[in-house]
């Protein structure tokens, strides 16, 4: 069977497209890893911890907050 | 009390809480806030300094960050409900197994390091000898590394408590292995140094007393002269320091 050259035109479009998409779906960032922060200061009652890193394979809940 | 500390308190050294405070608030003013509303006196780590962005919606804001990393809720905590607590039970139960995408033949070697038994987890590590394994045994190794310098960073700071502790449950981890063992043993002898005697004695007294009176009134007048009178009788150690630190901390005025 031979395609019209519109509907040739047509699929070669949709095929660079879906390339395209994947390409772009490939190149998106990984999820943010939230373990790449250095503290200047170790916090209170981290008994020395100084990046986040250390704590990899635990869960972290980080409460932000404020007194008033 | 915030949903955080309930959770810090339930699961221990499980999960790590840290609290991030955001709005500038001095430090002896936020730290003495905290002490007055008895969220103290637990693992709990408190920071100004924010390791994630919040999302902008106003405090408070809480973010889980899972066993791989990877932030799996953040947002207003009266909006989860019951879902933070399922969602760091999870977490919990992750944190025991080889993490996510670890091949077959590594899983032995992580459980063992999971289990706390280092020597078998590197040794299994070591017989397997591929790629894998290599870099299965530099991440227990980097462990056990930054343990040790929290150790040393203790040691140097008077919290000889803690550093006993980690340091007896790393010797039995780690005593088939050489290298790590005669680091480990190099920080054992550091805090079976004479001076750090009178220090070891000021901490076991300071961890007792805080253990007593976070959860009461921390802050009333009898609790402070009984702080005042510790920090006497451990007077030129490092936690003399720290008790000085909650007195002074019981005079701060909040309102600032």
């Amino acid at each position: 069977m031979k395609l019209s050259p519109l509907l040739s035109s047509v699929a070669v479009a949709a095929v660079a497209c879906t390339l395209w998409l994947d390409a772009s779906m490939a190149a998106a960032p990984a999820a943010p890893l939230a373990l790449d922060y250095t503290f200047r200061e170790s916090p209170l009652n981290g008994n020395g911890l100084k990046s986040m890193a250390e704590l990899r394979g635990k869960p972290i809940i980080i409460d932000f907050w404020g007194k008033n | 009390m915030p949903t955080s500390v309930k959770l810090q308190e339930k699961f221990g050294d499980d999960i790590q809480v840290i609290f991030v405070e955001c709005q500038n608030t001095s430090k002896d003013v936020y730290e003495a806030f905290a002490w007055k509303m008895r969220w103290m006196g637990n693992a709990a780590m408190w920071t100004a300094e924010r390791p994630l962005s919040t999302t902008g919606t106003g405090l408070p804001e809480t973010a889980l960050i899972g066993v791989d990393g990877s932030v799996i809720m953040q947002g207003n905590p009266g909006n989860f409900g019951k879902k933070l607590e399922e969602a760091v039970n999870a977490e919990v139960k992750k944190a025991k197994s080889a993490p996510a995408g670890t091949s077959k033949e590594l899983e032995h070697a992580w459980k063992s390091f999971l289990k706390g038994d280092i020597d078998d987890a590197i040794a299994e590590c070591d017989k397997l000898a591929s790629d894998d394994a290599k870099a299965a045994r530099e991440a227990f190794v980097g462990r056990v590394t930054a343990r040790l310098a929290r150790v040393k960073w203790m040691t140097e700071n008077g919290y000889i408590v803690a550093a006993d502790k980690e340091v007896a449950a790393l010797e039995s981890a780690v005593k088939s292995n050489p290298e790590l063992s005669a680091k480990v043993a190099e920080k054992k002898a550091l805090l079976a140094a004479a001076d750090l005697a009178d220090e070891r004695e000021a901490d076991k007294a300071f961890t007792a007393f805080i253990s007593k009176v976070a959860k009461e009134k921390p802050f009333d007048s009898p609790t402070v002269k009984k702080a005042e009178s510790l920090a006497n009788k451990h007077k030129d150690t490092k936690t003399a320091a720290r008790i000085e630190r909650f007195v002074a901390l019981s005079k701060v005025e909040l309102n600032k």
